[in-house]
């Protein structure tokens, strides 16, 4: 302490004044302050003002978020005690331990009650949102088709073992020598020239009548050949064989056309080799196409989209075009395919157009 | 599955799975999208389905679909999903259902779907691990954080309003 401060004077009352008000003054420098105010009255007022200010007792502020503190180790998750309480009793529900703590923090610390009408109301309502094409997810089952399928087989069946006559014009039109000759060959193999029965087949006339076919002239002469008719001058003309014991089926009437079956059928092979020669030919034609090796650089270049259309180009004969369409940004949505009166679109999904 | 329990499915859960992904994807052409190959894909493989767990297939499927989804279009979609994510930038809530939904908008993709099968369609921790391939606790943890921040949403909003 100074000695200035050992006595009080209009320069330092201040710090007298405050230590008095502040109750750090001891008696005898009380009564140094009270002769000098005595001496100043004008001091005197000013302490007197001084004196009714008093500052309120400092209090500890409540933390109002104390209970967010608190953790437990059984949450095992990063979240505060309360929080993971009243999730996990609107969640799962608590162990009753669980709900004496709960019951515990909410008696000290009201706002939990608070909170916990706010997590009540954090449960989802599901919108009500229907789906507008559902009906296109529906698979019938298609009843129709196994009967149809039945029938379209016993037509192809029913086809295929009685020959019709468009069969034999096109193996008229074909003109294949080579499969007639094998006819000639094929009926001698089966029914010998010493055979009795073979007058009957190989005549001339039992073609002519038992075969609604129009051959050519030189086919016919050809598949009746004099050596077959001499042979008809070896056979007794009273011997009776096994064909002609057989009755004849009746001949059979359908759209279009109609033949008589022998009971021999004798023109069977001949018929098969009609229905199969095309298929063969076919089959060979479509080899051929298949065989033709592309050029490497066209393939380098094309998308397989492209040499899958160039390959059933040389399949079937027919130009088949495909195109991309596309959207305003640019993106394929749809691929356009067209070959001669056919055509279609397929639609892409959206997250294939990327 | 026989033909008879696909389509019972199709009435039955065709609606649900739409809304789930329709609620994530905001798209409705692309939501048809998933849904329909959601059951193209269930109807393929319809002899090795089980007709008591064909919702969660149909949820699974459609699941991984919105995820690889979700994930392509995030880089996108980011300066929308920002200018959306501010709190106070619409205010005119008169109803607690659409302030959830919006809350629903704002929380993480993972945690955003795992809400909506816990919220929307009931399933356990159990079936949600079954569906997203994630652990139970992963699961637990997604749905109590979801939970906290959708409880910060409304408290917040409840205040502003």
């Amino acid at each position: 302490m100074s000695m200035m401060q050992h006595y009080i004077t209009r320069q330092n009352y201040e710090e007298w004044f405050m230590d008095f008000l502040d109750g750090n003054m001891s008696p005898e420098r009380k009564v140094l302050l009270f002769e000098f105010l005595s001496l100043n009255t004008d001091l005197k007022s000013e302490l007197e003002a001084l004196q009714p200010v008093e500052f309120p007792k400092p209090q500890i502020p409540a933390y109002p978020d104390k209970h967010r503190l608190f953790r437990t180790s059984s949450a095992n998750m990063d979240l505060p005690e309360t929080d993971f309480l009243l999730i996990k009793k609107m969640e799962e529900g608590l162990t009753e331990q669980e709900t004496k703590r709960l019951a515990q923090l909410e008696h000290f610390y009201p706002a939990i009650k608070t909170e916990e009408q706010l997590y009540s109301k954090t449960k989802i309502e599901p919108p009500v949102i229907v789906y507008g094409k559902k009906k296109t997810l529906i698979r019938k089952r298609a009843t129709w088709v196994w009967p149809v399928l039945q029938a379209t087989a016993a037509a192809i069946l029913l086809f295929l073992i009685i020959p019709g006559k468009t069969n034999v014009d096109d193996f008229t039109q074909n003109k294949d020598y080579t499969a007639l000759s094998e006819i000639q060959n094929r009926q001698n193999r089966l029914n010998p020239i010493s055979n009795e029965t073979t007058n009957k087949i190989v005549s001339k006339e039992a073609i002519n009548t038992t075969t609604p076919i129009s051959l050519p002239s030189e086919i016919i002469q050809k598949t009746s050949s004099s050596q077959t008719e001499k042979s008809v001058d070896y056979l007794p003309p009273t011997t009776e064989n096994a064909f002609s014991k057989m009755e004849p089926i009746e001949s059979i009437a359908t759209t279009g056309f109609s033949f008589q079956v022998s009971s021999l059928q004798t023109e069977a092979y001949e018929k098969g080799l009609a229905v199969m020669i095309p298929t063969f030919i076919n089959n060979q034609r479509m080899q051929n196409a298949i065989e033709i090796v592309p050029d490497e650089n066209a393939i380098a270049d094309a998308s397989i989209l492209e040499r899958g259309a160039d390959l059933l180009t040389r399949l079937t004969q027919k130009e088949l075009a495909f195109r991309k369409v596309y959207d305003t940004d640019g993106n394929v949505v749809a691929i356009n395919v067209k070959s001669g009166e056919f055509e279609m679109s397929q639609r892409l999904p959206r997250l294939l157009r990327r | 599955m026989t033909e008879e329990d696909y389509n019972r499915c199709v009435e039955k859960h065709a609606d649900n799975v739409y809304r789930f992904v329709l609620k994530n994807i905001k798209d409705e052409d692309k939501a048809s999208d998933i849904v329909q190959d959601a059951y193209e894909k269930m109807w393929r493989h319809r002899d090795g389905v089980n007709p008591d767990k064909a919702k969660s297939y149909l949820f699974t499927t459609a699941y991984h679909v919105l995820v690889d989804a979700v994930r392509k279009e995030k880089h996108q979609v980011s300066i929308d999903h920002i200018n959306l994510s501010g709190l106070y930038g619409e205010t005119s809530y008169s109803d607690l259902g659409e302030i959830l939904h919006k809350a629903i908008d704002q929380l993480p993709e993972t945690q955003k779907m795992v809400v909506m099968f816990r919220d929307y369609e009931g399933y356990s921790y159990e079936e949600i691990e079954q569906i997203t391939g994630l652990s139970e606790s992963q699961v637990k943890v997604y749905i109590y954080r979801a939970r906290v921040f959708l409880k910060n949403y409304i408290g917040k909003m409840e205040v502003v309003v």
